[in-house]
């Protein structure tokens, strides 16, 4: 019995460690080929580290590169766009799951389609609608091609979090004195932190990470963000990796920061819905 | 503190009907419960006063305004909820003061509000933890807190006893009653449980399909059901129904018009003839369990008994009787084992009598 528990202890933990060191294991080749030294990268064949290591790729992408800015470019739009992009749908999440209205099948159908076909084939539309606007080179341009595609997965997502808080305690403050409204800010919204701090995580990410539209929609370096400036790195006849690496390395620093700071309220859990007991 | 005016008062969701033309006067400080199987209304009828439901016809008055277009927050009315629906990211403290600080109610007077009905429910030690750190029977009070420091001028309540165990069940019962006759304030009461309903209630409305089939002190429920569904609901082992054809007795001089009560061959007793009953004379007959005397010496029925249920307080006897079902409820100690004869006997003016057809009460 005894013996047994240790076994499946052990198995569970290897099985464990097996998924995290392959997880990992880009993240860690990130870092190693971001610290090796150019002379070294090519001459010492594969290892896990190199014999000397150097800091001269950070210095060079953070002094002499257009990294910062990117860098700027891409907090901007990613935050802004998380932010728009939670308000709206903690909105329609809530009418969704709170109200039943005429067409609410068809939008929350339709919002599902757009969520059904490869954004490849709207590129052209959307920069034939953005370039008479001047919204094409603009920081502003990307925000809000970002929130309308964000926007329907999540209010799907802030449904599911308001379905999980029952409706009584709505009730209830309503009938404690106060509106729709003041209900919605004083008792829901305190409640579904875990949902909200989910939704801005994943929009954040997200729009972190997008290439495709910021690469085509901006053109000029002075809106570029940093997905787009790491291309910058590959040039016709090389690929500088040491110093795209490192640029990889510093633009995971915010995605790390930004999830370090909602964790709490996501492993808190969707504990808050559970009211009887 | 007021009194409730239902008048005509529908609801539908769509074709389906769910109220039918409620009537109903409740005077100040009177404690009514709404009583009936589920899906029969009640609850709705809770919500529409409360303001969570539109209503579809008809008009509610509490005191002298009438309250059919208010927000919920306007009408002055507190609910205590099934789930008790307490603030789960507020304390005790929190979710009790809550109302009086939306109203922007004075620190003092807060504070002060909140202690006294925290010591009349005696929670003071209650007062800094969150409603996950509560069991249930200290849930329910604290939601009666929150209901209880605003003064309203109703209080409404929504199964609120049904997630607690029985004994819970039964002590709260009696603090709700108690707290309510101290404060009299005018409440409503949701209920499934008819004894709930029989020993909190002023008055009872019996409600089924969206029709309030009877309402009436307990007692008049009891004693006088208006019809088969309130009869078999009120009461507890259940109302004996038996199929059972009226049989004119002759006609004598000064013995007008007697029918005899007949199942099977089997005389239960003799009534006078009702000119409601069908032609065919078919009727239900219905004997509260209690009203059968068992060892009854002579002009009784023989019955064999099916099944014993002791209660502790009593036994419930099964029998069968002329092929029928027919429960007998006696707190005497009997010598007596499954399958054994015994005699029963009725008094014919503990026989009621319903239309087998509509369920209507004949007499």
């Amino acid at each position: 019995m005894e013996l047994q528990g240790k076994w499946s202890w052990a198995l569970h933990y290897f099985l464990l460690a097996v998924f995290v060191i392959f997880a990992l294991f880009p993240l860690f080749w990130l870092l190693k080929v971001s610290i090796t030294p150019n002379d070294l990268l090519y001459g010492e064949g594969v290892r896990l580290w190199p014999s000397r290591s150097t800091f001269e790729h950070y210095a060079s992408v953070i002094a002499h590169s257009q990294f910062p800015l990117f860098f700027r470019n891409s907090v901007i739009v990613a935050a802004t766009t998380a932010i728009f992009s939670t308000l709206l749908a903690t909105a329609a999440g809530y009418g969704f799951s709170r109200f039943q209205f005429r067409g609410k099948y068809w939008i929350v159908g339709l919002m599902l389609v757009t969520q059904m076909f490869p954004l490849v084939m709207i590129i052209a539309p959307i920069f034939r609608l953005l370039k008479p606007l001047g919204l094409t080179n603009s920081l502003t341009g990307l925000v809000i091609v970002y929130t309308a595609f964000n926007v329907p997965f999540a209010s799907f997502l802030m449904q599911s979090f308001f379905d999980a808080i029952p409706k009584d305690l709505e009730e209830a403050a309503m009938l404690d004195g106060a509106n729709r409204f003041a209900a919605f800010r004083r008792i829901i919204v305190p409640l579904t932190l875990p949902g909200l701090a989910a939704t801005l995580g994943f929009v954040f990410t997200a729009a972190w990470s997008e290439l495709l539209f910021a690469l085509m929609l901006n053109s000029s370096s002075a809106t570029s963000t940093f997905p787009v400036g790491l291309l910058a790195f590959v040039s016709k006849f090389s690929v500088d990796f040491g110093q795209m690496m490192a640029a990889g390395v510093l633009a995971l620093l915010p995605v790390c920061i930004f999830f370090v700071f909602i964790q709490r309220y996501l492993v808190q859990g969707l504990t808050a819905g559970a009211v009887k007991g | 503190m007021a009194a409730i005016r239902i008048h005509d008062l529908c609801k539908s969701y769509g074709d389906s009907e769910v109220l039918r033309s409620i009537n109903l006067d409740i005077e100040d400080g009177e404690f009514v419960v709404l009583v009936g199987p589920s899906g029969c209304g009640k609850s709705t009828l809770l919500r529409l006063i409360a303001g969570l439901e539109a209503i579809t016809s008809g008009e509610i008055r509490i005191g002298d305004r009438v309250i059919n277009d208010l927000a919920p927050k306007d009408r002055d009315v507190a609910m205590v909820f099934q789930s008790y629906a307490l603030y789960p990211h507020m304390t005790v403290r929190e979710n009790m003061s809550f109302s009086l600080k939306l109203r922007g109610m004075s620190k003092d007077r807060i504070e002060a509000a909140v202690q006294a009905a925290a010591e009349k429910l005696e929670i003071q030690g209650l007062m800094e933890r969150k409603p996950r750190a509560l069991s249930g029977g200290q849930r329910q009070r604290v939601a009666m807190g929150r209901a209880m420091v605003r003064e309203p001028k109703a209080f409404l309540f929504d199964e609120p006893l049904s997630n607690l165990d029985a004994r819970l069940r039964e002590q709260m019962r009696y603090e709700i009653r108690k707290l309510q006759r101290d404060l009299g304030t005018t409440s409503i009461y949701v209920t499934h449980d008819q004894i709930e309903a029989m020993t909190m209630a002023d008055r009872i409305v019996a409600m089924h399909e969206g029709i309030a089939q009877q309402i009436g002190t307990p007692a008049d429920l009891y004693d006088n059901p208006a019809n088969l569904f309130v009869a078999g609901f009120i009461g507890a082992p259940a109302m004996n129904f038996l199929d059972a054809t009226l049989v004119p007795e002759p006609q004598t001089p000064g013995n007008a018009s007697l029918s005899r009560v007949m199942v099977g061959r089997e005389r239960l007793g003799t009534v006078q003839h009702t000119q409601a009953a069908r032609q065919d004379g078919r009727v239900t007959v219905g004997i509260r369990p209690e009203r059968i005397v068992v060892g009854a010496p002579s002009s009784s029925l023989a019955t064999q008994i099916d099944l014993l249920e002791p209660t502790g307080l009593g036994t419930v006897l099964h029998l069968r009787l002329a092929g029928q079902r027919i429960k007998v409820f006696t707190t005497e100690r009997l010598e007596v084992g499954v399958k054994d004869a015994v005699s029963i006997a009725i008094v014919s003016s503990d026989l009621l009598l319903f239309d087998p057809d509509s369920g209507v009460r004949l007499r």
